[in-house]
């Protein structure tokens, strides 16, 4: 071994050798600081770009369905087209296929130029360099998606996109909302439950058909979007549909700007029902201007708090008879007005209801009735009561955007306010509180949790559901005792039984009802000839199934009253509800008989008035001989109960000198007095506007036919 | 046998910091891929720990044998045939990601290139010291040390995998610049290397495309010069203080394979300009400690040993730091004790427990 020591020269090399190391280390250095602090701002930018330019793939939204599992809103298999530019490059550069050849073939499937194609594939990130990939259509058709997959062009690639479609058009709109061009709910259901429905996006990031391909300097990865959740309503199809039938109805019939119902079940706080008229088709929510189209997705049920009026009268009822304040026995005089502090408060029946008990004032809606039940209230009871029923706050019902009803400030309410706020004046609400404290009563007194949505489902790849979350009922709070709201349901069903809500009365059922017509404030003032008429039910009361609010906004002025229009209108909604849900009529002799004027047959032939009679449902018998109606008994104008005998006296010629007998016209309005008067053969002269509430010559009494009968009308305020 | 006079404790310590910061870096590039792919997020850390501490073993071994041990001819001669045939067979077995480098057993492999870069270091320290002043001779003294470190080359160049072949020559340059070979010869070499190396990266496609890639790599973002310029993203995004540890975005998939060669790119990112100046000193203080041993050890087969080990590492991160930095063409180098890649880190550490154990003779 030939041990050789190191020598100087060896020594001095090796120092070189060093020097030139760090030399090296050194420009390395230097080079990061330029790149790390000159170039950085730039390259950052880009960077971001870059990490901003992955292509998400859309999750499948989830359903939405009815509480019997009918779909409401599904997403649509249709199909997105993107290119992954480096496939297409590399095959461009093997000669394979041009983009311009690319172009042309997608163009025929597509329908779309060949030059709009081109310029995508063509498309350059700012700094230059060609997009990673890029976007050429979306929501195609799954067949268009399946001819572009077998011309196996490089880098183009098919995948599943959403697409929202709602089954059946305006149904249910308000409630379900609507998407965004990228599948996001922007309006209802759809934006509450988004981050359930939406489920998590996929990626791709390169090559979608190469997983994690093998070769160096390629990048490809597509992670598999997660799909969405599925909800379950509490809306009933069906209950809907009624629902919807009514508004659209009432909206034509009464000329309305607007009509919104919430049908709820109170033992649950479930909605089965809610719906406004006018609505839109959410498959094409935006037509025209963007800012009317979010106007007209506005869910008046939910977004909106007004003066309801009259039907507030409720809580000052509740309030008195929880407090004892009034026993049934007690009597309110009502002369048509009555003076608070230094102010005249006026019932809208300014001749007066005279005297009234307990009962009575709820009946009639008497203004006066319930200031002097404000009176012994005092303002800090019925305002601990506004409190208990959750007045001025939100229902916290699962839907976007709830508006909040107003209450006056309790320390800005003198005698003039009290006075006013007992009867309904000055407070707010939305139709989901006001429908939350119907509930409340309707369910002794317990106040549910109002919501939408029963249950959150998830679907698997085979079609197995399971259930992610269910929403049970809540109670809120207990508001008054059971006892107390047994007898206000009395009460609210000698409403409909005896009172101003007459025409909501179904035969063999206990309704309970309240109207309420308030003249709009608009700007802090009450609007002259714009109401809104709304009516409250609860049905039935000896086991309330459901509770209806309804509430018509701008009804023509010449027909508005709460009593003759959201009333009956409430009635055919009920009768359809009731029927579905089977509950079945129990007739009594309690039960109201249908009542019905004598029409006038006098002068017709035999035949023709026997056939008036059964149209009426009246019975007849007939005195005498001839071919003419001589006389009847009662006379035409005399109200009877259906299947009265109307006594029919014949003869041969007419009758000169007929007599009828004035019905009574209290309560109706200007068109049904019309009706009934050309049915008898009388002439009206009306005074004033709005409906009867007194007339100059007293029911009953006979008068010659083609005589004038004076109708003093007034404009209720109820 | 050496009598047991300590190492080079600072040498040492800086081994161990490079190691630790590597582990921490090759979790952090990897564990985000790891969990989609592996479904574990540790699964390079924990490979890349198990090779760690198995170098560190090796490193404290080669650390007590006596490093003139391995002037043994019949040792050497051995080792030469046993590399050289492993260098061959590796060509005959079936290429991973398009290239013939990996000898597998089971799920561990090993690159006979990593060992042939040790191998041809001990043999040529041993070869110029027996030539003595005959070094200064053309025929007798450089050409047989290039003709030896270009068969290697040459082997190890048509896996294909250039940057070992061009770190074998320019270590093999580095120690024949050492031993005291005449300037005049080594310049001649080194032009008639570049035009071969010019000739030669013309003469494949694609080493032609991935050298003016290099030049400007916007030309082909999405092809050649995707690396490049998704590691000056990488760079760039870092900044002055970095974006935090584990904070990197680059890594998740735009730099492909973050734990290995470009594994300094996320380091940019996450530590900033200022990570990368501690890492780079790190280096020029374990270059330094090296050259010092070479330097101060009177023994010229050590002298040789230590510079050739340290040349290897001095030239493998240099390459490395210039390709991440898009300053020269990119070519598959990994950063030595940095990067994740087993057989790779144990030769590593093998090496430089030779150059520990050189140091106790100082």
């Amino acid at each position: 071994m030939d041990n050789q020591r190191t020598s100087l020269l060896n020594k001095k090399r090796a120092a070189i050798l060093l020097i030139i190391i760090f030399l090296v280390q050194a420009g390395i250095v230097l080079r990061y600081a330029y790149i790390q602090i000159v170039q950085a701002p730039q390259l950052q930018k880009w960077a971001v770009e870059q990490w901003t330019h992955d292509i998400k793939i859309d999750a499948k939204r989830g359903k939405i369905l009815d509480r019997n599992g009918n779909p409401l809103a599904v997403s649509g298999n249709v199909e997105r087209v993107d290119a992954f530019m480096k496939d297409i490059f590399d095959a461009e550069k093997d000669k394979k296929i041009t983009r311009e050849e690319i172009a042309e073939k997608l163009s025929q499937i597509l329908g779309i130029s060949k030059e709009t194609i081109l310029a995508k594939l063509n498309k350059r990130l700012s700094n230059g360099q060609p997009v990673g990939c890029v976007t050429i259509a979306r929501r195609i058709e799954k067949e268009q998606g399946n001819k572009i997959r077998e011309l196996k062009l490089p880098g183009i690639v098919v995948s599943q996109d959403t697409k929202r479609y709602y089954p059946n058009g305006n149904f249910l709109a308000h409630v379900l909302g609507n998407t965004d061009i990228d599948g996001n709910g922007r309006a209802g259901l759809e934006y509450y439950y988004n981050d359930v429905l939406k489920g998590v996006p996929g990626r791709f990031m390169g090559e979608t058909d190469k997983f994690f391909k093998e070769l160096p300097y390629r990048l490809a990865t597509y992670i598999p979007p997660q799909n969405g959740n599925d909800i379950v309503l509490t809306i009933d199809q069906y209950i809907q549909y009624y629902t919807e039938k009514a508004l659209e109805k009432g909206l034509k019939e009464y000329k309305a700007k607007q009509i919104t119902a919430i049908v709820m079940d109170p033992k649950t706080g479930e909605i089965l029902a809610m719906a406004n008229k006018p609505d839109y088709d959410p498959n094409n929510p935006v037509k025209g201007s963007v800012e009317e189209a979010v106007k007209s997705w506005k869910n008046r049920a939910v977004n909106d708090s007004f003066e309801p009026g009259s039907v507030l009268k409720i809580l000052t009822a509740a309030a008195a008879i929880e407090e004892n304040v009034v026993t049934d026995n007690d009597k309110f005089v009502c002369n048509g007005s009555i003076k608070v502090a230094d102010r005249i408060i006026r019932c809208w029946k300014r001749t007066g209801h005279g005297i009234q008990n307990f009962t009575n004032i709820l009946e009639n809606s008497c203004n006066v009735g319930f200031v002097m039940l404000g009176e012994r209230l005092g303002k800090e009871k019925l305002h601990k009561y506004f409190e208990l029923f959750n007045l001025g706050k939100k229902t916290g019902i699962d839907y976007p955007g709830e508006a909040v009803g107003k209450v006056r400030d309790i320390n800005r309410v003198g005698p003039v306010e009290l006075a006013t706020e007992s009867f309904g004046q000055g407070i707010s609400v939305t139709p989901i509180q006001f429908i939350s404290i119907l509930g409340a009563i309707a369910n002794e007194g317990k106040m549910m949790q109002p919501h939408l949505v029963k249950r959150i489902i998830k679907t698997d790849d085979e079609g197995n559901i399971t259930v992610v979350k269910e929403f049970q009922p809540k109670l809120i709070k207990q508001t008054i005792s059971p006892q107390t709201a047994n007898k206000l349901l009395l009460m609210l069903e000698s409403v409909v039984k005896n009172g101003a809500a007459q025409k909501a009365y179904i035969e063999g059922y206990r309704i309970g009802g309240k109207t309420g017509t308030a003249q709009k404030v608009i700007d802090g003032r009450y609007a002259p000839s714009k109401y809104i008429s709304s009516f409250a039910a609860i049905a039935p009361i000896d086991d309330p199934k459901v509770v209806v609010f309804l509430s018509i906004d701008e009804p023509d002025p010449s027909n508005y009253y709460a009593g003759s229009t959201a009333a009956p209108l409430t009635r055919e909604l009920l009768e359809d509800i009731l029927r579905y849900l089977n509950v079945p009529p129990k007739y009594t002799s309690d039960s109201k008989p249908k009542e019905v004027i004598i029409p006038e047959i006098r002068g017709k032939s035999v035949d023709s008035a026997i056939k008036v009679l059964k149209e009426n449902k009246l019975d007849y018998e007939i005195q005498g001989n001839g071919t003419l109606i001589y006389d009847i008994s009662p006379k035409p104008g005399v109200v009877v109960k259906e299947n009265t005998k109307i006594v029919l006296y014949l003869g041969n010629s007419e009758n000169k000198d007929l007599m009828v007998a004035v019905p009574d016209f209290t309560g109706k309005t200007r068109k049904e007095i019309l009706e009934i008067a050309e049915k008898i053969g009388i002439k009206i002269e009306f005074l004033g506007d709005g409906i009867a509430v007194s007339q100059d010559i007293s029911p009953n009494t006979e008068i010659k036919r083609g005589s004038i009968v004076k109708v003093m009308l007034e404009v209720p305020e109820d | 046998m050496s009598k047991s006079k300590s190492f080079d404790y600072v040498l040492f310590a800086v081994i161990v910091i490079l190691l630790v910061i590597g582990i921490n870096m090759v979790f952090s590039a990897s564990m985000y891929i790891d969990k989609e792919i592996y479904n574990d997020g540790f699964y390079h850390l924990k490979r890349q720990t198990v090779w760690a501490i198995l170098g560190i073993v090796f490193m404290f071994i080669t650390s007590k044998v006596d490093y003139k041990r391995y002037r043994n001819r019949k040792l050497i001669g051995l080792a030469m045939l046993i590399t050289i045939f492993l260098l061959v067979i590796v060509l005959a077995l079936p290429p991973v990601k398009g290239a013939r480098r990996w000898i597998g057993f089971g799920g561990l492999g090993i690159q006979p290139s990593e060992l042939s870069k040790i191998v041809l270091v001990v043999y040529l320290s041993d070869m110029l010291t027996r030539k003595g002043e005959k070094v200064k001779s053309f025929l007798k003294g450089v050409l047989p040390v290039l003709i030896i470190s270009g068969l290697f080359a040459g082997l190890i160049i048509i896996e294909p995998n250039m940057s070992t072949s061009v770190i074998v020559m320019a270590t093999a340059f580095s120690m024949l610049f050492v031993a005291g070979a005449k300037i005049s010869q080594l310049s001649l070499i080194l032009f008639i290397g570049c035009i071969g190396g010019f000739l030669l990266i013309k003469s494949a496609d694609y080493r032609w495309r991935r050298f003016t890639a290099f030049l400007n790599p916007w030309a082909d973002p999405l092809g050649n010069g995707y690396q490049a310029i998704q590691s000056l993203y990488a760079l760039g995004a870092g900044g002055l203080f970095g974006v935090g540890f584990g904070q990197s975005r680059q890594k998740n998939y735009y730099i492909p394979e973050a734990q290995n060669d470009f594994i300094f790119s996320i380091i940019g990112e996450e530590l900033g300009f200022i990570g990368v100046f501690i890492i780079i000193l790190l280096f020029s203080i374990l270059i330094w400690r090296g050259i010092r041993i070479a330097i101060n050890c009177k023994d010229k087969f050590g002298t040789l040993l230590a510079t050739g080990i340290t040349s290897l590492i001095a030239i493998q991160s240099s390459i490395n730091l210039l390709v991440v930095s898009s300053s020269m063409p990119v070519t598959g180098v990994t950063l030595p004790l940095i990067s994740y890649g087993g057989s790779s880190l144990l030769f590593t550490l093998i090496a430089l427990g030779i150059l520990l154990n050189i140091s106790r003779d100082i």
